[in-house]
């Protein structure tokens, strides 16, 4: 029987909420953990779990993504049979919500022949194995299994999340929006799967039934309709939904414990583009504290609780500190950096003082010489 | 199939026993170099930087890390579906079969693998030396000379000479004398092992040498002496660059150790070295690590200090423990309140807490070698210049 499945992943979602960051990028090639792209997690995630058909769905802005995945043969799939595939749209006609999306690859999902489809969202940061799901969505022969984590919600400030309530068999009996949502609930994680031939028949009558959105029309409308069952992912787990939380997941990774469950999840590696970068050179007058520093580095100053990407140059009596800096930063001699995220190339010039709050980091665009 | 101007090989397979427990298990070439290297790279990389795109790579001695290591040579950009990276063992023929002799009788063996490929030219390397070399500009001189075979040359320190093939040569360039490690050098232009020959040439000078019962069949002291006998025009070609051979325990250190001090730059974008590497996140430096003069890479984890020393993949320094003029190879794990000084540690190694690696006497002539897999008691002692292997590998 053919069990396997094919991957879909939505790379263009939620990237208003981070918009600084994604002027010239898919929040799926947003860099994240000092060397990745945020795509690397899924990417990596469905490989390690032998899915080896993978569709990324982009909208716009997305050379860079393309750039960045090329055949695919980082994560194991440039492959003779299946593989990755880019699916960019066609002039004119365009999609907005996932579900539109889905509709406008429709062939390309009725073309494949594998007997399940994994949905998920291009901006994950979770080592999760689909392969146990899958068999247990097979087990359950359900028609979606949603795949939620369990997180406190405290006062309800989480806005547009899906929350889940579950029957003693995990069968989701209620799926509601978390705008009013309190307390520890169980909130999807954009991750899910459904039978191929399933999927499709929804997205032929699409009109008929009404179906414009997966998550409103699907998944909580249709609860008594279709079998959805959940399936709990208990490891470590981030999604980016505005510019603080991508800095505080980002800091997240200088806690080992968290660092370790995402990237060491028995033996499930995450896999990157390769850039053959030098390895990170430590000067003699460097210091270093509770950091992630990248091949490629040149560390010659101050460096504490702050995540450096590949080749980036921190010039003598230079302090960085709470920061993110993007490939090939460079910071000159004297500067003070706190709470800055700086993306691609930024040239920091000798003696500048910025700083930006944990809530608030300050963003430098790409490019920017200061 | 399209012509080739030159193909390469690649000598691979020495043992490399002035490395000691460093070779005892894995070829010189596949040794662990620069924090993310190993010997090899340096020439797939100048190969694949200089174009040259079919590499023959001669292995004998413990060739399965090695052979593991260049796998369809992707990191090199040498998968190619015409030429590309061939791993060449010894193999059993209608005639028989027999171990590598000499360097020469290696390429000997293989004459089937060059008649292969259309090339004019044939460039011999060998895979135990750091330098970054456009192999392009010599093609284009010895083109140019319409040499016989052309050898890449640079002059070393007076004291070293005696290490090395030793040759003279005119203000054109033409080499008029060649000595193989001779006892008394009569200069310091020293051949780096770097050869390109006319294929003809080359074919035909192997077929002869093979004949010759007296010979070594080795192309230092057999094929280029004779060849300067028969009056074949023979070529220097003068490299400036940095160049050093790591055949010893010293050398390794000090090529390392070089890194460190920019005599040699890895970090150039237009001549890069590529290598394998596995997929690990980047290197962690905790709240008490402490990092100086030293080159760290991924997967790594210091919470410790680290000074004037170069950490491979996946290398972690538990907190208190100092690490000093080392260098430490991949997977090996220094325990807290450990101190090494003046030591190499190969690959998955465990130091114990609070082990002491050297000691007052310890210096660059005296290093302390751990072996592969070695596991280092808590709180032991090993004096400066020992060298501990695997029981199990001095059998």
């Amino acid at each position: 029987m053919n069990n396997k499945a094919l991957g879909l992943i939505f790379g263009n979602v939620n990237e208003k909420q981070v918009g600084e960051l994604t002027v010239n990028r898919s929040l799926a090639s947003v860099p994240f953990g000092g060397r990745y792209r945020l795509i690397d997690f899924t990417l990596s995630n469905m490989s390690n779990s032998g899915i080896y058909n993978v569709g990324v769905i982009t909208r716009s802005n997305y050379q860079s993504l393309m750039q960045h995945l090329g055949s695919g043969k980082s994560w194991d799939l440039s492959r003779k049979i299946g593989g990755l595939r880019i699916l960019p749209p066609n002039i004119g006609k365009t999609y907005n919500t996932r579900w539109e999306a889905l509709r406008y690859f429709s062939n390309f999902i009725r073309n494949a022949d594998e007997r399940y489809v994994v949905l998920a969202d291009g901006d994950i940061v979770c080592n999760f194995d689909f392969s146990k799901a899958l068999a247990y969505h097979e087990e359950r022969m359900s028609d979606i299994t949603v795949i939620y984590r369990k997180k406190d919600l405290g006062d309800g400030n989480e806005k547009n999340k899906l929350c889940y309530s579950l029957d003693d068999d995990s069968r989701v009996v209620e799926a509601v929006k978390s705008d009013k949502a309190r307390g520890i609930q169980n909130v999807s994680t954009y991750m899910c799967i459904m039978g191929r031939e399933f999927l499709l028949s929804l997205l032929e009558n699409s009109e008929e039934r009404n179906i414009s959105s997966l998550d409103r029309d699907v998944l909580c409308r249709g609860v008594n309709e279709y079998r959805i069952y959940a399936y709990e992912h208990t490891g470590y787990f981030a999604s980016m939904d505005s510019v603080a939380n991508y800095y505080r997941h980002s800091m997240e990774m200088l806690d080992r414990n968290k660092c370790m469950m995402l990237f060491d999840n028995d033996g499930a590696n995450i896999y990157t583009k390769v850039r053959d970068s030098a390895p990170c050179r430590f000067a003699a007058s460097s210091s270093v504290k509770n950091s992630i520093i990248a091949d490629g580095c040149v560390i010659k100053g101050r460096v504490e609780n702050s995540i450096l990407f590949r080749g980036v140059k921190v010039a003598e009596d230079a302090i960085v500190k709470n920061s993110i800096l993007f490939q090939n930063t460079e910071v000159g001699d004297g500067s003070f950096l706190n709470c800055v995220i700086t993306d691609k190339n930024v040239h920091i010039l000798e003696s500048r003082m910025l700083s930006g709050h944990e809530t608030n980091p300050y963003v430098i665009s790409k490019n920017t010489i200061i | 199939m399209k012509k080739k101007k030159c193909i390469a090989m690649l000598l691979a397979g020495g043992q490399g026993t002035r490395l000691f427990s460093l070779t005892s298990r894995v070829a010189k070439p596949a040794v662990s170099f620069g924090s993310k290297y190993r010997i090899i790279d340096f020439t797939l990389s100048n190969c694949s930087n200089s174009g040259i795109t079919t590499v023959g790579v001669l292995t004998q001695y413990q060739p399965l890390i090695l052979n593991e290591y260049i796998g369809g040579g992707e990191p090199w950009d040498l998968d190619r579906s015409d030429g590309g990276v061939h791993v060449l063992p010894p193999y059993q023929a209608k005639k028989g079969g027999e171990w590598y002799k000499g360097t020469a009788n290696a390429i000997y063996q293989n004459l089937h693998f060059l008649e292969q490929y259309d090339s004019d030219h044939v460039l011999i390397l060998s895979g135990d030396h750091i330098y970054k070399m456009d192999y392009s500009d010599m093609l284009r001189e010895h083109i140019k000379t319409k040499a016989d075979c052309t050898i890449a040359v640079i002059d070393v320190p007076a004291a070293d000479a005696s290490r090395f093939g030793i040759m003279d040569y005119d203000e054109n360039n033409l080499i008029t004398s060649f000595e193989e490690k001779p006892p008394v050098p009569k200069s310091n232009h020293a051949s780096m092992g770097v050869y390109i020959f006319r294929k003809d040439v080359l074919i035909n000078e192997l077929i002869e040498d093979e004949k010759d019962e007296r010979s070594s069949n080795d192309f230092g002291k057999n094929i280029i002496p004779t060849m300067l006998k028969k009056g074949y025009m023979l070529y220097a070609y003068e490299f400036d660059g940095y160049w050093k051979d790591v055949g010893t325990v010293t050398s390794l250190w000090e090529a390392n150790m070089d890194l460190l001090e920019s005599r040699f730059d890895l970090g150039d974008q237009s001549f890069k070295i590529y290598s394998r590497n596995e997929a690990l996140p980047p290197c962690f430096v905790g709240e008490e690590g402490e990092v100086v003069n030293s080159l760290v890479t991924s997967g790594c984890e210091i919470y410790g200090t680290v000074i004037n020393s170069v950490l491979s993949e996946k290398v972690t320094v538990a907190k208190g423990a100092v690490v000093e003029n080392s260098i430490i190879m991949r997977g090996t794990i220094i325990g807290e309140n450990a101190n090494l000084s003046y030591a190499i540690v190969d690959e998955d190694v465990t130091i114990g807490d609070g082990a002491t690696i050297g000691d007052d006497k310890s210096s660059k002539n005296r290093i302390t070698l751990i072996g592969r897999d070695v596991e280092i008691a808590s709180g032991a002692q090993v004096e400066s210049g020992k060298m501990i292997d695997r029981e199990a590998d001095n059998e």
